[in-house]
């Protein structure tokens, strides 16, 4: 029975392990602020997608500071292009931009991507 | 999502989706096979009440878990927007999966094979509604395709479990007897098996095979079809050679024939994961 039940977890292990490797499902093609972008203080974040998605949570994340929660429009039907407002003017520095989406077929999706506030 | 919880994640996946294919299996060799040796039917319901505990575990756990990864933290889990996006994507599926089970146990329960057959045909068709074949058109092609793939390689693994216990502990001429059965079940099942996964392959990918190799998708594809090449040359090492020694009445026929039996049905197990695992991290365009 032992040598079943090894069996069986050496036979999971090797299929999962050949099909794992790096890439995976449609992700963020292009951000505004961009990716490593110096702005001014933006009013709204505009994140754009390979192929339909809602987004799930928002987040801006000053360096060193306390996450600011995005709201988001819970009605929007999902789109390739999501704009969310800030909310509050960002005070100079560096910042993070968190972000959680779900594609049509289920598949959930995460990023980042970091801008500066001059 | 740190690569702790996506394995935990996948693995989940993987315990569900085992824990479903065995149910519908499960029930079909009892519709289908049932009736024919003790052995094998005691079997058949004993895997069955396995794989329904494993589904619900599976299930629930994977319900947990895709909530936490699409709010984030607990609080985002629970958030009622979260759990709104989860149900729009899951929901039809996952209510059809509890419904599924709930027959099946009355199948486990009572022994009805109109149950079984219920239970087989709605779990079937759950994965017909979430996934990728709900992104991709043509829509309906593919989530009829893809019902009718699970349920023939369901068929085919949820069987061989009971044909182990009926070739290990049966007398010989009732356990040939039904591998025989099964062996022309299961060719019809291999043509379904194989003109729905190969419509469902070539309509997902777009693409023509041998540029599989150019996506994790199709890699991952490739890495399925060659463990399915080895179920299918245990299959015709059992209908061919070890069937007739069986029934041939050669010392310790049944116990090669049930051991063989065991390894196709690990190799199986080794499909489902790899599926699971690969239709659940890549996209068949290859985005």
């Amino acid at each position: 029975m032992i040598r079943v039940f090894v069996a069986i977890l050496s036979g999971v292990a090797l299929a999962v392990t050949l099909t794992l490797s790096a890439a995976a499902h449609t992700t963020l093609t292009s951000s505004v602020p961009a990716d490593g972008a110096e702005v001014a203080p933006p009013e709204e974040l505009m994140l754009e997608f390979g192929a339909d998605v809602k987004l799930a949570r928002v987040q801006i994340v000053p360096i060193g500071g306390k996450p600011i929660r995005l709201k988001l429009d819970r009605s929007a039907p999902a789109s390739t292009k999501m704009v969310v407002p800030v909310g509050e003017a960002l005070a100079p520095g560096a910042y993070v931009v968190e972000w959680r989406a779900v594609a049509d077929d289920g598949h959930i999706m995460t990023g980042e991507f970091g801008f500066s506030v001059r | 999502m740190s690569p702790g919880f996506e394995l935990a994640h996948l693995s989940i996946r993987i315990l569900a989706t085992l824990g479903l294919v065995w149910s519908i299996g499960s029930a079909l060799y009892a519709a289908s096979l049932g009736g024919r040796s003790a052995p094998a039917d005691r079997t058949a319901r004993r895997t069955g009440v396995v794989a329904l505990v494993a589904a619900l575990v599976g299930l629930s756990l994977l319900a947990a878990v895709t909530l936490l990864a699409i709010g984030g933290d607990w609080a985002g889990a629970v958030d009622p927007y979260t759990v709104q996006l989860y149900l729009e994507t899951n929901g039809i599926s996952l209510g059809m999966r509890l419904a599924g089970l709930a027959l099946l146990g009355v199948w486990l329960a009572q022994g009805s094979r109109v149950a079984a057959v219920g239970a087989a045909v709605i779990l079937s068709a759950s994965f017909a509604f979430s996934g990728h074949v709900v992104s991709h058109d043509p829509r309906p092609v593919l989530q009829l395709a893809i019902g009718l793939h699970v349920i023939a390689a369901s068929f085919w693994l949820g069987s061989l479990a009971p044909l182990a216990a009926a070739a290990r502990q049966d007398t010989p001429d009732i356990a040939a007897q039904l591998m025989d059965a099964f062996a022309r079940r299961a060719a019809t099942g291999l043509i379904v098996l194989v003109l729905a996964g190969g419509a469902l392959a070539g309509l997902l990918s777009a693409q023509w095979p041998w540029l599989w190799l150019g996506t994790d998708w199709g890699r991952g594809l490739l890495v399925k079809l060659s463990l399915v090449g080895i179920l299918i040359g245990f299959a015709a090492l059992h209908r061919f050679l070890l069937t007739d020694r069986l029934r041939g009445g050669r010392a310790g026929a049944g116990a090669v024939l049930s051991g063989s039996i065991l390894a196709e049905a690990i190799v199986g197990i080794a499909v489902i994961a790899a599926t699971a695992s690969f239709a659940a991290r890549y996209s068949p365009g290859g985005v």
